[in-house]
């Protein structure tokens, strides 16, 4: 047997280690061992490659990541978030050649032209694939809509219903209606800017030369409305300021918080903190549009990678259709390809295969700056929140910090 | 160059090496980035003092100095006061199981910053934290105070938080300076029939003046270089509620990409902090004879 | 004097009240993530506090020894540690000696300049550091740690040795090179013995430098093999889920080795030993 497999393998082929560096690896017991196995079954397919799983911190993934290109050692494949590409595409190879060279083609056809591949293409050039994607709907408590005397299968359609049906939701200090995310985070920035974009409104110009929030009065309205809900409607718990995620899926898994904007990883998260609460859970369209920030995980090639072809190949295995129907399910998040989104096991669970209306998703802005812009959109937001500025002010202000970051 | 000199020189030699070999080229590149424009593709540019001047003309550098400096000197005071008290206590006459103690009260200083700022950080949760609990249960408070979510109060989260993991250090530096006193001056001037209050300040505190110029000298650096626990707590919010210059330089080079302006705002930092040690050194000599 | 029924009376408020409401108090937070430790995610979460495990449920603490490699993760640390504190002294003693004891050009600007190299901030240094490992062939090796921790930590060991160098009095040095001894012989047999209490403190922190130290251990160990704790809790901490009961687990452990240290080291914390020596 042992002679065999050594004679089926030619004498001089060394196989080529990829370094795969993934945050996830990191989650849980049942992510590691699918990705292990998926990379078994890589291996086998292509003797000629080890894959090497390289677990990383969450928070520092990016810093591990720019500090081992800056140092010259960079692995050969990573997982990052959407939003990360937009600082660091310098630091990677573009896909394109390697796509050619590894002889892959269909790829990225197949995945979603519109929003995904335009948010990864920078001068022209392809920088990521999208493994799966996050797109925030209502995610509502069906047991306290009951309780409320409203119907958990009629989720509100209008900002007006919302209104409607949060006062009834609301029973402080015990029960709160809404969940605001208003301390700093990527994932709150996101929830930010869908308040504009679902008033139909720009943040920024998409020449990214100036802010674009005062032009149309309902921009205004939008963010006063949302921020009313904290300050003016109390229909959220208070110290909204700083409320990141971990605050809010909390309150939402004891049944403190009836509703909150995200997607269908929060119903597992919930789920693992308060078991048994998931059958209670629904997602449903944000009112009005339905509009969402996209992001999702992406697989890239950090630049000076020493195996990139090789490194192509597995990040092509690995998204495949089936891969990410599979990874997926282990994920709870909704995969990127439309064929794997149509595929029955994605769409037998309504919350993985949840998409907001097509038209109501945006990308966002893909300008170095945003970094620094987002900053000024949490001091905005904040600014609001702890009332040291009406809504209108804290804008007003923002808009002036912001003109002068793009300026530069 | 007398060969009592000579041997000063050898004795300080390894420190000099090794301070050498590690961490003056760092420094040195971290002075040589600062004068140039480095962005995320490490392209450099050089740009002289630009940095400089973009960082001190910036009114949020300043704000951030005096609130690092607020926050460094508040921790440090009542850090000063805990690890003083405590090593009083552990140091005293009667104490019972005195081994057991010490070492009980030591253990704050073990716990990683990360786990530190996680816990404290539920703590001072505003819906199902323990501190609202406990103060509503007592009758202190009749409203959930938002400990996190306003200016003042995050403030003084994070020195709650940062005294905590840090009185034990200022503790064990000063209980281990009372060792070096040497007990027939008590017993001199308990026979003088002096009260306890003035044996320790004539004859504790001024011994135990070097001490505790190196023990706050010290907590003060470890306070304004302090960064995870604040980044696991707030982030530096609210707003700018509890931003430092340690998270500010870290925004700057790990957000947004300016290594030479994380790098100008570092050697500003730096001399910054170089001149409150010598001026803090020259106001504990001028008190004593032995610094 | 104090009449001995007051001071009996003050001794029992102190033993009985005074240090178990301090401990409390201050250590309430750890009494937290000792339970935290022992529970579930779903009691750590509920409403309201459950603040006793339904059972003593070790399975964290299995999870996080075996299944997450902590026991790699904590030889490593031990090692970087440990050399860390041993180096530190090693370096430290002389030239806080020396600070004392000889009047040399220099001296207390180098004083100032030690506690200078550690006012500048960590992350601009890294990248640099991280550069000249590698150009030395260091990266993924203990000495890549070990060196830098004693960096962080032999500047301050020096301050805070000085101050117990200073409280011995300078006969007993002279005494000692009278009697024939090399100035190092004078200082490493005659003097440091005496500054056991110093050195006690001085190793501890050197000790946590090595043990608790983050972002180079970060930066520095690409392999998986080469992981200290410190990474091992930040590796706990996801995306959207943080493994509070895992987390609590390995804090719990990664405090004992410092706790334990402490506890030998403690008795050497005591009065008395200058007195001794130069009655003798």
């Amino acid at each position: 047997m042992g002679l065999l497999m050594a004679a089926a393998v030619p004498a001089q082929a060394e196989p080529v280690t990829v370094q795969f560096v993934d945050w996830k690896l990191n989650d849980s017991q049942a992510i590691l061992n699918f990705y292990s196995s998926v990379a078994a079954e890589f291996e086998a397919a292509n003797p000629d490659i080890r894959i090497e799983l390289v677990p990383v911190q969450w928070e520092q993934r990016v810093q591990k990541f720019t500090t081992e290109v800056q140092a010259g050692l960079p692995r050969d494949a990573i997982r990052l978030s959407k939003d990360d590409l937009v600082s660091l595409h310098p630091l990677l190879e573009p896909l394109g050649p390697l796509l050619v060279e590894a002889g892959i083609t269909g790829l990225v056809e197949a995945m979603p032209q519109s929003i995904v591949r335009d948010s990864l293409t920078f001068d022209g050039e392809l920088y990521g694939l999208v493994h799966n994607v996050s797109a925030d709907g209502l995610m509502y408590n069906k047991r306290m809509f009951e309780e409320a005397g409203l119907d958990p299968d009629k989720p509100p359609r209008t900002w007006e219903e919302f209104r409607a049906y949060a006062e009834r939701l609301n029973k402080p200090p015990q029960q709160y209606a809404y969940g605001m995310f208003g301390a700093k985070s990527a994932s709150s920035a996101r929830r930010w800017l869908r308040v504009f974009w679902d008033a139909g409104c720009e943040f920024i110009a998409r020449d990214f030369t100036r802010a674009t929030f005062l032009d149309k009065p309902e921009c205004i309205a939008a963010f006063t409305r949302e921020i009313n809900f904290a300050t003016v409607d109390k229909f959220t718990p208070p110290g909204a300021a700083s409320a990141d995620f971990e605050f809010v899926i909390t309150a939402f898994a004891q049944r403190r918080v009836a509703m909150h904007a995200g997607g269908s990883n929060n119903a597992a998260i919930a789920d693992s903190r308060n078991p048994g609460i998931l059958g209670e859970l629904a997602l449903a369209p944000m009112p009005e549009t339905g509009a969402a920030l996209v992001n999702g995980d992406v697989m890239a090639i950090p630049k000076g990678a020493k195996h990139p072809v090789e490194a192509m190949r597995w990040l092509a295995f690995l998204n495949s259709k089936d891969m990410q129907v599979r990874s997926a399910l282990v994920l709870n998040a909704t995969p990127a390809r439309a064929d794997a989104i149509a595929d029955e096991r994605i769409q037998a669970d309504p919350m993985l295969a949840f998409s907001p209306p097509p038209e109501a998703l945006f990308a966002g802005y893909s300008t170095p700056k945003w970094p620094e812009v987002q900053e000024v959109l949490f001091d905005m937001v904040q600014a609001a929140l702890l009332e040291e500025q009406t809504p209108e002010e804290a804008l007003r202000d923002g808009a002036k910090r912001i003109d002068a970051i793009l300026a530069d | 160059m007398n060969r009592y000199a000579t041997v000063g020189y050898a004795f300080i030699a390894p420190s000099v090496v090794l301070i050498a070999l590690t961490l003056m080229y760092p420094m040195l590149e971290g002075l040589n980035i600062s004068l140039f424009e480095m962005g995320i593709d490490f392209q450099r540019r050089f740009v002289g003092l630009d940095n400089y001047r973009e960082v001190l003309t910036n009114p949020a550098f300043w704000s951030t100095v005096w609130r690092t400096l607020y926050f460094s000197l508040v921790s440090g005071v009542a850090s000063l006061a805990l690890g003083l008290g405590l090593a009083l206590l552990l140091d005293m006459q009667g104490l019972w199981f005195r081994a057991f103690w010490r070492v009980l009260f030591i253990v704050p200083w073990t716990i990683s910053h990360v786990a530190a700022g996680l816990s404290w950080k539920w703590i001072f949760d505003s819906l199902y934290g323990v501190a609202n609990d406990t103060l509503m249960r007592v009758g202190l408070i009749a409203e959930p105070i938002v400990w996190l979510g306003t200016r003042d109060w995050a403030m003084f989260a994070v020195i709650v938080a940062n005294v905590w993991r840090s009185y034990p250090f200022v503790m064990l530096l000063l209980l281990a300076a009372l060792q070096t006193i040497p007990r027939d001056q008590y017993e001199s001037a308990a026979v003088d029939g002096s009260s306890p209050w003035q044996r320790f300040v004539y004859v504790t505190l001024p011994h135990l003046r070097f001490a505790i110029f190196v023990a706050t000298a010290m907590d003060f650096i470890f306070n304004v270089r302090q960064f995870d626990l604040i980044y696991v707590m707030t982030r530096g919010g609210p707003r700018d509620s509890t931003e430092m210059m340690s998270t500010l330089v870290n925004r700057q080079a790990f957000e947004f990409f300016d290594y030479g302006v994380a790098a100008a705002t570092s050697m500003a930092m730096l001399v910054m902090l170089v001149v409150a040690t010598l001026a803090y050194r020259r106001l504990m000599r001028s008190a004593s004879e032995v610094l | 004097m104090t009449p001995p029924l007051a001071r009996r009376l003050r001794r029992l408020v102190l033993n009985l009240v005074v240090m178990p409401a301090l401990a409390l108090a201050l250590l309430f937070p750890i009494i937290w993530m000792v339970v935290v430790s022992f529970q579930t995610e779903a009691e750590t979460y509920a409403t309201p506090l459950v603040w006793w495990p339904s059972q003593i449920d070790l399975r964290n603490y299995v999870r996080m020894w075996e299944a997450l490699d902590f026991q790699t993760y904590f030889i490593n640390t031990a090692i970087v540690a440990g050399a860390t504190t041993i180096l530190a002294i090693l370096v430290s003693a002389p030239a806080g000696y020396a600070l004392t004891r000889y009047r040399f050009r220099g001296a207390e600007a180098y004083g100032t300049f030690l506690l200078a190299t550690q006012m500048f901030p960590r992350v601009v240094l890294i990248v640099p550091y991280f550069v000249l490992m590698r150009s030395l062939g260091l990266v993924n090796t203990y000495p890549a740690l070990i060196l830098i921790y004693v960096s962080f930590a032999a500047p301050f060991c020096v301050w805070m040795l000085r101050g117990h160098f200073l409280a011995i009095p300078t006969d007993l040095d002279e005494a000692a090179l009278v009697d024939g001894c090399g100035p190092f012989a004078a200082f490493w047999r005659v003097v440091l013995p005496l500054t056991m209490p110093g050195v006690v403190a001085t190793a501890m922190f050197a000790f946590l430098v090595g043990w608790n130290e983050f972002l180079f251990a970060l930066v520095l160990t690409t392999d998986q093999k080469m992981s200290v704790i410190t990474l091992g809790l930040a590796s706990l901490i996801g995306e959207y889920r943080t493994q509070w009961n895992e987390l609590m687990a390995a804090t719990v452990v990664s405090s004992i080795p410092a706790i334990a240290l402490y506890a030998v080291l403690e008795r050497f914390l005591v009065a008395g030993l200058t007195a001794g020596a130069t009655k003798g």
